[in-house]
């Protein structure tokens, strides 16, 4: 089986802060939580880190029971795409390359933790392409 | 059912706010993507056009679970838990969505997915 590397177009809008990032999630009822993503950083050439706020979310909750996760990421006006993989790891109290590089002074929330997303498919979602394979 | 508050409703008709539907299938594997033509039909059902959905219409097909998110200009967000009805073809709805569509996009739709919201929370992570 051929391994995923995310491509430069997929890259350059995981890190955008304008792009629009929902995370899916499911529980045992399977019960679809999707929670907006702030923060994202790519950490290696399947693998992205993303942060949550609350320990105690649903998203974080299902997340513990049920490792599969879909990301969908929308660069307003101009491209789409869904990736779809499973959480390694997560990781609480500043732990995690995300948290690297020193994020104090800003004003953004401080994260509680990171999820560890290893990354096995991605699909376009731009309309005229819209469920085509990406890579 | 439930009722989607004024503030959602707001945040639903602003014309930049973005729109996504979460389905999974019997396996727990979540699929998230983009809706563009999502429609309040009244404060406890909504409904969108089914132009290109795949993996979303099967998963709909199969067991019903649909969460749709909602991220306002401000980035304020919000998710819609809802219980999928059916899709409408060939009814006076379906009609008006396709010539609608076919006017202002070009598209063809196949259908359109109407369900009733269940609750409305927070989308926060």
């Amino acid at each position: 089986m051929k391994e995923l590397v995310i491509p430069e177009d997929v890259l350059e809008i995981l890190e955008s802060p304008s792009s629009i990032k929902v995370i899916g999630t499911v529980d045992s009822e399977k019960n679809v939580n999707l929670a907006h993503v702030r923060m994202v950083k790519v950490v290696g050439k399947d693998t992205i880190e993303f942060a949550y706020l609350c320990d105690e979310g649903k998203a974080i909750e299902n997340i513990r029971k049920n490792k599969n996760l879909s990301l969908a990421i929308f660069e307003p006006d101009t491209i789409a795409f869904q990736l779809k993989g499973r959480a390694k790891e997560m990781a609480g109290g500043g732990k995690g390359k995300l948290f690297d590089g020193g994020r104090d002074g800003n004003d953004e929330p401080k994260p509680a933790g990171v999820v560890s997303m290893k990354v096995r498919d991605i699909y376009a979602l731009t309309m005229a392409v819209a469920g085509e394979r990406w890579a | 059912m439930a009722v989607i508050p004024d503030g959602v409703l707001d945040i639903l008709a602003e014309p930049r706010s973005i729109k996504m539907a979460g389905t999974v299938d019997n396996n727990g594997v979540p699929n998230v993507v983009v809706i563009s033509t999502l429609s309040v039909l009244n404060p406890e059902t909504i409904a969108f056009a089914d132009i290109r959905l795949g993996k979303t219409r099967r998963n709909l097909r199969q067991n019903g679970k649909l969460t749709i998110a909602v991220i306002g200009g401000g980035k304020e967000a919000c998710q819609i838990e809802c219980r999928f009805v059916h899709f409408e073809d060939r009814t006076p709805l379906f009609y008006r969505w396709r010539n609608l569509l076919w006017d202002r996009m070009h598209m063809e739709i196949k259908g359109v997915a109407i369900a009733g919201v269940v609750n409305v929370r927070g989308a926060e992570l």
